[in-house]
């Protein structure tokens, strides 16, 4: 089975947007991550940048519409669109999502929360199963940001997490900007949740920003990924990499996208830190 | 399950469903899941439908957008792709009864991301010069490109898709019908005017009609038009693949 790892050190989410600044290669980033859904055309501009920049950079796909903790296995339909461009594009990682999207055939497009039971647990790890054994790799299972839980709910998140990593072989994607969305929601300390989750496991953090609405009687994070990372998240960044030193870091920048400097230089920080763990890096 | 409640309610915008905590408010807490599927689900088309929301203004049209969305979910995660029914759906809103063109212009949108996002495939060319050929290419069997659509428009909707791009978008100078094509050169879509016989000698070709035959059946569908200016329209606008390099690209 084919490992997903990108590359040591840092890298971002690439929209079309900055093509202009990322096609000559001349940028030092060890790769860059699209969402694998934007790329399921057959032909035409988006896939001629892909392949582009792949002669540049290590490619990675974040899958988010294979809805792993639905009450359905995943549209097999849908997977077998990921197995192509999985087979298309080569890419060092493929991971996707602790939640699910589509319900009854309709895809809703949001990631949504489940409750973490026995029986949840049982049917993630099949869906896993399913998509490690079709796609012939190993993928990452990325932890959620989340605003509600469920009082069915027996296992913690971290515990949930740990189990399907133990059962299916898959890799973790920790992103951090998520975990510490879901702390402010829920009122726990990230870096209780960080103590206990596997990071032995993790072959990708991410990183992005989010948004607060303050209200009288209660503060409410909502992971947009419109900002640059906040202060409280590099924190987290850097515990984590003082723990278990350099993982392979992306910034994640999906919507109100900046001039390419603004991301490049939330990639440069995380870089310098990584280096720094690392003693001698390689680029950038 | 709490699945099936969770997308009801989701769907529904009553309250949340039992069996939710939250540190905070409940209801506060879930509407953020529906304000992610409603408005993820609507940029989505608003992405696609650029000039259609130009002419409607952002908030009539996230108004017809929200409507689709509560009976149009996407049936795949593929998005560039959703909204394929939008135009004609708007066609069956009473508030845009006044707008008869508005869904022919959202198709030629629909053509465009569909032409933007297909298969790469060199369109048909001839030599200037290749007059003793044209015989030989008249009996032969060509295949539509897969980035074209040509349809026929009682409005003149692909003028007011063209001026919707422009600052100062003007009602056009003659109301009248229009054909329109949908292709793509390299990577840039276009979206051009072309004579009426073109649609009909498309869907022929498209059924396998030689070409020459197809062109007959355009000029006798309406005899004002010119064998030639179609030859001419299907070439300049890349409207046709040759199925025989089609093979050879499919091997290599």
């Amino acid at each position: 089975m084919q490992e997903s790892r990108p590359p040591l050190g840092a890298g971002v989410s690439f929209k079309p947007d900055h093509y202009e600044d990322l096609s000559s290669g001349q940028v030092e980033l060890s790769f860059i991550e699209v969402h694998a859904e934007n790329y399921m055309g057959s032909g035409g501009r988006p896939i001629a940048m892909l392949d582009r920049l792949r002669q540049h950079y290590s490619l990675s796909l974040h899958g988010v519409g294979l809805s792993i903790g639905g009450e359905a296995p995943p549209d097999p339909q849908h997977l077998q669109r990921v197995k192509a461009i999985c087979e298309r594009f080569q890419p060092c990682s493929f991971s996707e999502h602790l939640a699910w999207s589509t319900h009854e055939g309709a895809y809703l497009n949001d990631l949504l929360p489940l409750p973490y039971t026995a029986q949840t647990l049982g049917r993630v790890c099949d869906h896993i199963d399913l998509i490690q054994t079709t796609l012939k790799r190993e993928i990452l299972l990325e932890n959620p940001a989340t605003y509600i839980t469920f009082s069915e709910s027996t296992w913690t998140e971290v515990d949930f997490i740990h189990q399907i990593a133990q059962r299916t072989g898959c890799g973790l994607l920790l992103d951090l900007n998520n975990v510490h969305v879901s702390a402010g929601n829920h009122s726990f300390l990230a870096q209780d949740y960080l103590v206990h989750f596997p990071l032995q496991k993790v072959r990708e953090i991410h990183l992005a920003g989010h948004a607060i609405e303050q209200f009288e009687d209660e503060k409410l994070l909502i992971d947009t990924h419109d900002r640059t990372v906040s202060e409280e998240v590099w924190d987290l960044f850097e515990t984590v990499i003082a723990t278990v030193g350099p993982i392979a870091t992306l910034i994640e920048w999906d919507q109100d996208i900046p001039q390419f400097s603004t991301l490049l230089a939330d990639a440069q920080r995380a870089n310098a830190r990584l280096t720094h763990y690392a003693g001698t890096m390689v680029a950038p | 399950m709490i699945e099936d409640v969770f997308a009801r309610h989701l769907r529904s915008g009553a309250e949340p469903p039992e069996g939710l905590i939250a540190s905070g408010r409940p209801d506060r807490r879930f509407a953020v899941y529906r304000n992610n599927v409603v408005h993820s689900l609507t940029t989505a088309l608003a992405t696609r439908f650029p000039a259609t929301q130009r002419l409607l203004g952002i908030e009539c049209f996230q108004a017809c957008a929200q409507l689709f969305v509560e009976s149009y979910k996407p049936i795949s995660p593929v998005m560039m792709f959703y909204g394929d029914d939008f135009p004609a759906y708007l066609t069956t809103l009473p508030s845009l009864t006044n707008w008869p063109f508005l869904a022919d212009v959202a198709r030629i949108e629909v053509a465009r991301t569909r032409a933007y996002h297909t298969i790469d495939r060199a369109p048909l060319r001839l030599k200037v010069g290749d007059a003793d050929e044209i015989e030989t290419y008249l009996n032969r069997v060509f295949n539509p490109h897969p980035a074209a659509s040509v349809f026929h428009s009682p409005y003149p909707a692909g003028t007011i898709w063209a001026a919707s791009g422009t600052a100062e978008a003007l009602p056009p100078e003659a109301w009248r019908d229009e054909t329109i094509a949908v292709t793509r050169a390299a990577y840039e879509v276009q979206v051009s005017l072309v004579p009426r016989g073109t649609a009909i000698c498309i869907d022929a070709i498209g059924k396998g009609v030689v070409l020459g035959e197809a062109i007959a059946i355009a000029c006798h569908a309406d005899e004002e038009y010119d064998p030639a200016l179609i030859l001419a329209t299907l070439l300049r606008c890349n409207l046709l693949v040759d199925p025989q390099q089609e093979s050879d690209h499919e091997s290599s």
